[in-house]
């Protein structure tokens, strides 16, 4: 488990020693959270890079974190965000480009490619939703939180999301 | 193996591999994205500084009376009393503080970028600042140095102006928004609505200033003028940073994760013909409500013309005339009694009609630049338009386009004014560079134009300068000037009446744009600069 929650001062407000909380966050986080963005985007390499991304702009800006201080739910909303504005992106750039150059970036190494291209035929807010749920293994009430929806909306994607895995993946559910 | 168990794999199997580069790379790359920043930090405020110091000396030299015709011609007065180096140093210097912000813009943009998105980001917005700062400043210094050889005349150089504002204007815009490969690029799209929102903004802007900055003015039309403009342009760059870029990713990009492209087109549509008419409608208002306002409360076209009656009448009575319509200026046929005064009418007279303002307005012309360049951006660059959409969106926007110039008509035509000037009369203008006061407009009558309010002119000093125009006083009367051509015509009609002084002011709104034109430079700067960065850029590619 990251440090979440032990940040703040006992005013709320960041601690002085924030880059070093940040660091020890990426340090002891940063496999789960490239885990989590390469569920939503398909691609470890292109998490990866979005990962260290977004512990450069927190670095660069420790404002962005709340009076709360606690970093790793901040970075846990930022990796999910942005993997999400990733493939937004990523699909505008093909839709106008018209070719298929988008986010072709070779794997490090094989994962599970049946599953991951299955995710990845998910909606975006279902991929979300399958990456937090088995990212830590987040509640479904954690994952409202962390995307700002409804803990009925959560449920609805999830079940939607495991429904589409099983359907496309011919699992027969126990 | 179950889904939920392959998952839990999956991201074990990342979390177990993934092994976390140095931390120092992470430094590295924050402060790569703080200097970034920071640059941009720099720049706006350097824009907004230059800018500040322009309109203050602009409005300063309006307070003053010398703000001239153009106002990035040199203060005429001021300059010829300083000689040819501050003649120069006048004219040159707003044009500094235009072009500096520029250049810290461009100094400010991110270096050259690895990805092709950034390279056009910052390329294409510094070469259209630059080449079309650089017409408007060639075509500028022309217009300088025809003004310091004497090669001038009021058309021309309005002309001139006008034309190269606009040639400057339509390069910036075809150079910035029309590269041939991002045609499709929804960037494009998203940067033409803002660069819509903001000429809308500077439209509004530039009322609202030149009404505060009247030398006239109160207080209170300061304060509210000033505040208003600071409003207009908060207001607009929030608009920019907070719907700019989402306006594509987050609305229409989300409506799309819902497979509904048809809604999002017509989502998109609705979006942009809302931003449209709410400019259009509230730059319209703006308008009228302003002309409403400065028919109301400020004096009229042709301020005060005194006319002074020879004979026993000691001291001369000097009659007020209240409107500058054209029935109440009319000096024709039989002898009128005006506030009690009898005054015999010229047995001839020159109309001289005022237009006191071109229709080729170059800060509204932009506004309808940029409200057809905005509307072509988006419904016929949107693939996702169908053929009946894309007609009917068309249409709205062409109706509106209408309004706008309708309404742009309206004012012009609103602004048609006439006085008579009787001939032999010595018809002062007061500002120098006048547009449409053109001497074929007169018949027998001469035009001295001073560039300076004439309230600022000691008497020695108009007489001074009368006497050097060629102008000689006539008979014993040292308060009645004529010019030596219109002395035999005018002479018998001078024993009797002789219009003395025609006051001619300036409607504020004639005022030149180069304010206006300044915050056009600024609002596309700030759009450049707000356009966050494309798909792609991440810290170390700066």
């Amino acid at each position: 488990m990251n440090i979440l929650g032990e940040v703040s001062d006992s005013d709320g407000s960041v601690a002085a020693s924030t880059p070093t909380i940040v660091q020890r966050v990426y340090e002891n986080d940063y496999g789960r959270l490239v885990a989590l963005s390469t569920l939503i985007i398909g691609s470890s390499a292109v998490a990866e890079e979005l990962v260290q991304d977004v512990f450069a702009r927190l670095l660069a800006k420790p404002h962005l974190l709340r009076a709360d201080g606690n970093v790793g739910a901040y970075v846990t909303k930022a990796v999910a965000n942005q993997s999400r504005s990733r493939l937004r992106r990523a699909a505008l750039e093909r839709r106008h480009r018209r070719t298929a150059e988008v986010i072709a970036t070779p794997e490090l190494a094989p994962i599970d490619d049946e599953l991951l291209a299955a995710v990845r035929a998910l909606p975006v807010r279902q991929r979300q939703v399958v990456a937090l749920r088995f990212y830590d293994d987040r509640s479904v009430d954690q994952i409202a939180t962390t995307l700002g929806v409804s803990s009925g909306t959560v449920k609805t994607h999830l079940h939607r999301a495991l429904a589409t895995l099983r359907r496309t993946l011919q699992e027969v559910p126990e | 193996m179950m889904i939920e168990e392959r998952l839990r794999d999956v991201v074990d199997s990342v979390d177990q591999r993934s092994v976390a580069r140095p931390w120092s790379e992470v430094e590295a790359r924050s402060n790569a994205i703080r200097r970034r920043e920071q640059r941009a930090q720099r720049a706006i405020v350097g824009v907004a500084l230059a800018g500040f110091a322009f309109a203050l000396s602009r409005g300063l030299a309006y307070q003053r009376g010398l703000a001239p015709a153009d106002a990035l011609s040199p203060p005429v007065d001021a300059a010829a009393e300083s000689g040819a180096f501050g003649r120069l140093a006048g004219g040159l210097l707003p044009w500094l503080l235009v072009v500096g912000p520029v250049v810290v813009v461009w100094l400010a943009s991110p270096r050259p970028m690895r990805t092709p998105w950034l390279a056009w980001r910052s390329s294409r917005v510094v070469r259209a600042l630059v080449c079309g700062t650089l017409i408007a400043s060639v075509s500028q210094l022309g217009l300088l140095v025809a003004k310091s050889a004497g090669v001038w005349s009021v058309w021309f150089g309005a002309g001139v102006a006008h034309a190269s504002w606009t040639i400057a204007s339509l390069t910036m815009i075809l150079v910035f928004v029309l590269p041939v490969r991002e045609l499709r690029d929804s960037q494009f799209a998203t940067t033409a609505l803002l660069a819509l929102a903001a000429l809308f903004g500077v439209g509004l802007a530039q009322t609202v200033t030149t009404e505060a900055l009247r030398p006239d003015a109160s207080a209170g039309v300061l304060v509210t003028g000033v505040g208003a403009l600071f409003a207009i342009l908060a207001v607009g760059v929030w608009l920019a940073a907070r719907f700019g870029w989402r306006l594509e990713w987050d609305l229409v990009g989300r409506i799309r994760d819902l497979t509904v492209r048809r809604r999002a087109a017509c989502f998109g549509g609705i979006v942009a013909v809302l931003l449209m008419t709410s400019g259009a409608v509230l730059g319209a208002i703006t308008v009228n409500a302003m002309h409403e306002v400065t028919e109301r409360s400020d004096p009229p076209v042709v301020d005060v013309p005194r006319l002074t009656l020879l004979g026993d009448q000691d001291p001369p009575l000097v009659v007020r005339w209240p409107s500058e319509r054209e029935e109440d200026l009319e000096l024709r046929g039989e002898p009128v009694e005006r506030n009690g005064v009898i005054v015999d009418q010229t047995p001839s007279s020159a109309r001289l009609d005022l237009v006191d303002r071109s229709p080729l307005n170059g800060a509204r012309s932009l506004v309808w630049l940029g409200l057809l360049v905005g509307l072509w951006a988006t419904v016929i660059n949107r693939p996702v338009f169908g053929g009946r959409s894309r007609l009917i969106i068309a249409s709205v926007g062409l109706s509106l386009v209408t309004l706008v110039a309708t309404a742009e008509w309206r004012s012009t035509v609103h602004a048609v004014d006439s006085i008579v000037a009787p001939p032999g009369s010595a018809i002062v203008a007061d500002w120098a560079g006048w547009t449409p006061l053109t001497e074929s407009a007169f018949d027998g009558a001469a035009v001295l134009r001073l560039e300076q309010p004439l309230d600022d002119l000691s008497d020695t000093a108009l007489k001074n300068r009368l006497r050097s125009a060629g102008w000689q006083a006539f008979g014993e009367s040292p308060e009645i000037w004529v010019t030596s051509p219109s002395m035999a015509t005018g002479r018998a009609w001078v024993e009797a009446v002789t219009v003395d002084l025609i006051r001619i002011q300036p409607r504020s709104d004639d005022d030149d744009d180069g304010f206006s034109r300044l915050v056009i430079l600024l609002g596309l700067a700030l759009v450049a600069l707000s356009v966050p960065p494309y798909p792609g850029e991440t810290a170390d590619q700066e």
